[in-house]
């Protein structure tokens, strides 16, 4: 098979798309929506593979997120290119700025702009990854999902696409369509196994976004016996910066000088993160507090945030931010939100209320919520209590 | 039938502005049939474990409304 009839994608409905129509598709006069909102998947990775390759500048929108909806759309003049290794080239050296949002902890989005060297920091181009199929696990609008999207790219492997699809039709996916890597949240794989069967071709498995534990890694293990596991530490302002085997990474030595740890909080230096609208910040808070295993060749583990985020399937929730818009409903006269563990998320937003009107229950304080609320962040549970109890520390505690 | 799993349902359902629903069966599929996301599910596993005090994600995850069944009658 010449290389270029090589799959790109694969949906295991129907769609499908080769290298070689790609090609044409990319290097054909066409059009680029400048402000894309993700409904179709191989649109949207076609479209964004258009812009890239033609330095039209591009934001990603997920429709969680509908803060800049716009329906622009740019002209691109046809382009030759010869080989699959020229379209690369044009990949690696294009000067596109691509805005994506992050998951909104704010309530608003936060917007940050990258260009082409940091979402290629961690892409490895080798020989090594011809023969390698992708499962697309993430939603392509945000950094993870690009990361792989440009990793089998690079690499002219096809995407195989899983991205919320049920149990039983991922595995069937992954075994029929020979899937052999996959990068996904540790939601994803709690919602994945364990499986009847060991899946035996998939040789990696990636992890990232939140926190995983033992019992996952378990299940990770025996679903796949031959796959090496990663952790990996990436964010919406930087990219992926850390991949390890197990709990603790290790800074590379070329991101020595562009990493700093001050009172155990990580640092990433503005070379390494896109333009977050901070642009006299020499360094970036990452908000991210680790513990140093052995500090002299810079191996370390993650702890805990600083901040109280809370994290619901791989989306970040300021309980504060959820906690204001409650109080802002009539009738509520206290509230404390909180997460409870849960197997599926990681966790699950649950607040207690004390009401100054009797007359509400808990289905009008999510109706309120909603207008107001990621539908993430809208408490699943509301216990209505009489008071709220805080400890001698000051934290609050439940009745 | 157990009545604790179609309480739960419709309070996951009313709580996200959905309708309620009159019945479930045993082949009733939970993402496909009744549109359930893992957050809704979350809920669900947590709202059936204070009604029956079981986990029904305890054994793995459960995808139709007989599995969960299986998981309160043991």
């Amino acid at each position: 098979m010449a290389s270029n009839q090589k799959k790109f994608y694969d949906d295991s409905s129907g769609v499908t798309l080769n290298y070689d129509e790609l090609l044409s598709q990319v290097s054909n006069q066409g059009i680029v929506k400048t402000a894309y909102a993700f409904n179709n998947s191989l649109d949207f990775l076609v479209n964004f593979i258009k812009a890239v390759v033609h330095e039209i500048d591009l934001t990603l929108i997920d429709p969680l997120n509908p803060s800049a909806s716009l329906n622009e759309e740019v002209n691109f003049k046809s382009i030759k290119l010869s080989s699959l290794e020229e379209f690369r080239e044009k990949i690696n050296s294009s000067k596109v700025k691509i805005t994506i949002f992050t998951s909104g902890t704010t309530g608003q989005p936060k917007k940050v702009v990258h260009s082409m060297s940091t979402l290629l920091r961690e892409v490895r181009v080798s020989e090594k990854h011809s023969d390698v199929i992708w499962g697309f696990a993430y939603n392509p609008t945000h950094m993870a999902g690009l990361q792989v999207l440009l990793q089998a790219v690079c690499n002219f492997n096809p995407l195989i696409d899983v991205f919320g699809k049920g149990k039983k039709d991922i595995t069937n996916i992954l075994r029929s369509q020979s899937v052999t890597h996959i990068s996904a949240t540790p939601t994803f794989y709690r919602l994945l196994l364990p499986v009847h069967d060991p899946l035996m071709k998939i040789r990696s498995v990636s992890l990232g976004g939140e926190k995983s534990d033992e019992k996952l890694h378990a299940n990770i293990k025996n679903a796949f016996p031959n796959a090496r596991v990663f952790n990996i530490y990436a964010s919406t302002e930087a990219g992926t910066i850390f991949s390890s085997h197990g709990s603790d990474f290790k800074i590379k030595p070329y991101l020595q000088s562009k990493i700093k740890v001050e009172n155990n909080e990580l640092f990433l230096h503005k070379t390494l993160t896109g333009d977050y609208g901070k642009t006299d910040e020499e360094w970036y808070n990452t908000g991210d507090v680790i513990e140093w295993i052995d500090e002299n060749n810079g191996v370390f583990k993650f702890v805990s945030r600083k901040n109280e985020m809370i994290n619901v399937g791989g989306n970040k929730v300021n309980p504060h931010d959820v906690e204001e818009k409650i109080l802002d409903i009539d009738g509520i006269g206290s509230c404390f939100v909180y997460g409870k563990p849960n197997a599926l998320l990681g966790n699950m937003i649950c607040a207690d209320v004390v009401l100054t009107n009797d007359q509400i229950n808990e289905v009008d304080i999510k109706k309120n919520l909603r207008g107001s609320l990621e539908a993430y962040e809208i408490p699943r549970k509301i216990k209505i209590v009489t008071s709220l109890e805080t400890t001698r520390t000051g934290k609050l505690k439940r009745n | 039938m157990n009545s604790a799993i179609l309480e739960s349902i419709n309070e996951v359902k009313e709580g996200k502005g959905d309708e309620a629903i009159t019945s479930v069966s045993n082949t009733t599929h939970l993402r496909d049939d009744l549109g359930l996301d893992s957050f809704d599910l979350a809920e669900l596993t947590v709202r059936i474990e204070e009604k029956t005090g079981v986990d029904i994600f305890e054994n793995g995850v459960v995808e139709t409304i007989g599995e969960i069944a299986k998981q309160i009658d043991g």
